[in-house]
């Protein structure tokens, strides 16, 4: 642990150490040590009410997806006591590493996954490993879970173009919904929540991810939506038209699960 | 719909093969975490990555965890080691304060909740490591000192020790403390704008060496 004593500090055990931890152990103040300890009771004050920082918008949704990869690459659950392989080692599960998203200006040429990365890496992991089951009221309705159609796979865009696919494929556009941010109808806040409101969902839903879209000829925006459950994913892909009373809903489905 | 089972319950129903239950005590514990890793490693993005990492960690180590600590110790364990292991990894960035030799009064606005809280927040990351963990676990999540020794695997006696320094130190890098020693006045009366007096030379401190 790298502690060390400030150089202009006294060496332990001075009576400002002393004093220090009398007052943690709640003990009166000595004659000479009032300010000492009204300054010392300020300062617990402070932290005590420091407002504890948000945690980032997506780190829920990154974190259940993580859950998810994780019980895909290592299958059930524990349980308890395997006593003949109490050490045995679970074959790598993490997400690899993807293309950073990190604004300009960060420091650069550390490995760090961001949030967003994950959440692609995990969502593949998820769809790879054929966990995908589609339900609502989209095309594949009670269709039940199903490989996706290789063959009417959407192209790869661009980072900044339309995702061009299908009312089949739309599963398939979790891993680019997913931690997107872009520009477009979607990205206004106001006019995204009037939207979401038209669907139901509570005021404040942020999408785990949210792009412009070009479904089966119809331009939309992709919202995708986490549910509450593990690794299931609510992806609403909507019309330019969708306001509050107007869904304008161009396809609704669940994916994962 | 809340499970309203326990932690304890829930971990136990993990081990039991429960599909979920381990998803639960994340939702639980998530933001909590991440708001000390935060505080230990000073970076959003690493703190997002540290409470993965030891998230996942603790699912797959899930059936070492024997109940002698809560499961809400235990994960804050194991983020602790994670959030350690990140700053290791991050040489290049100092993991002891640069504000070694002197502790200078920040400058605040008691009229600013904002300003009072982001000085709170530069103020912990001044301090070295240990009494940083020390603090943040038991003046800033209220956790009881037997609790948080626990957590950083240490004494008791070591926790209360890192505490008090860190909380000296954190006196006079919020100027609620002169340099000389003495303080502002009486509790509850808060400095004015630009009361913040510059160091004059010799700071008296508690040294920062662990006990």
């Amino acid at each position: 642990m790298n502690e060390r004593a400030p150089r202009g500090g006294g060496p332990p055990g001075d009576a400002e150490t002393d004093a220090a931890l009398r007052h943690g152990e709640g003990e009166a103040p000595r004659p000479g040590e009032e300010e000492l300890f009204a300054a010392l009771d300020r300062t617990r004050a402070d932290l005590a009410a420091a407002p504890r920082p948000a945690a980032p918008e997506g780190l829920a949704a990154a974190l259940e997806a993580a859950l998810a990869a994780e019980r895909s690459a290592s299958g059930p659950p524990p349980g308890r006591p395997v006593p003949t392989r109490p050490g045995r080692p679970r074959p790598p599960s993490r997400p690899p590493s993807l293309p950073p998203s990190r604004p300009p200006g960060r420091r650069q040429g550390t490995r760090r996954r961001l949030l967003a990365g994950g959440l692609v890496a995990v969502a593949v992991a998820a769809v790879v490993a054929g966990v995908v089951g589609v339900a609502g009221v989209g095309s594949g309705q009670g269709a039940g879970p199903r490989p996706p159609a290789p063959t009417a796979a959407p192209a790869p865009p661009g980072p900044d173009d339309p995702l061009v696919l299908s009312t089949r494929d739309l599963p398939q556009a979790l891993r680019s919904g997913l931690g997107a941010r872009e520009a477009g109808p979607g990205s206004d806040p106001a006019g995204r929540a009037g939207c979401l409101a038209a669907h139901g969902l509570p005021a404040g839903t942020v999408p785990a991810g949210t792009r412009a879209v070009v479904l089966d000829g119809r331009p939309g925006t992709l919202h995708v939506l986490t549910t509450g459950r593990a690794a299931v994913f609510r992806l609403l892909v909507v019309g330019p038209a969708c306001a509050p009373g107007s869904p304008d809903t161009l396809a609704d489905v669940e994916v994962g699960g | 719909m809340d499970d309203e089972r326990s932690d304890e319950a829930l971990l136990t129903a993990h081990l039991a093969g429960e599909p979920l239950a381990f998803d639960e005590i994340v939702r639980r514990h998530r933001d909590r975490l991440w708001v000390y890793a935060l505080r230990i490693v000073r970076d959003h993005h690493d703190a997002s990555d540290v409470v993965q990492e030891a998230l996942l960690s603790a699912f797959r180590h899930a059936p070492r965890w024997r109940g002698e600590a809560s499961v809400s110790t235990w994960l804050r364990r194991i983020v602790h080691h994670a959030a350690l292991d990140r700053l290791r990894r991050r040489r290049h960035r100092a993991a002891v304060p640069l504000t070694e030799s002197v502790d200078v009064p920040l400058r605040r606005d008691p009229i600013l909740d904002r300003e009072r809280a982001l000085a709170v927040e530069d103020a912990l990351g001044r301090l070295p490591l240990p009494q940083r963990a020390a603090v943040v676990l038991v003046d800033m999540e209220g956790m009881a000192v037997a609790e948080a020794a626990a957590v950083l695997g240490v004494k008791e006696g070591t926790v209360k020790s890192r505490a008090a320094r860190g909380r000296y130190r954190l006196a006079l890098l919020l100027g609620h403390l002169r340099p000389d020693g003495t303080g502002r006045g009486p509790i509850g009366n808060d400095p004015g704008p630009g009361d913040v007096q510059a160091p004059g030379g010799h700071v008296r401190s508690p040294a920062g060496g662990e006990r």
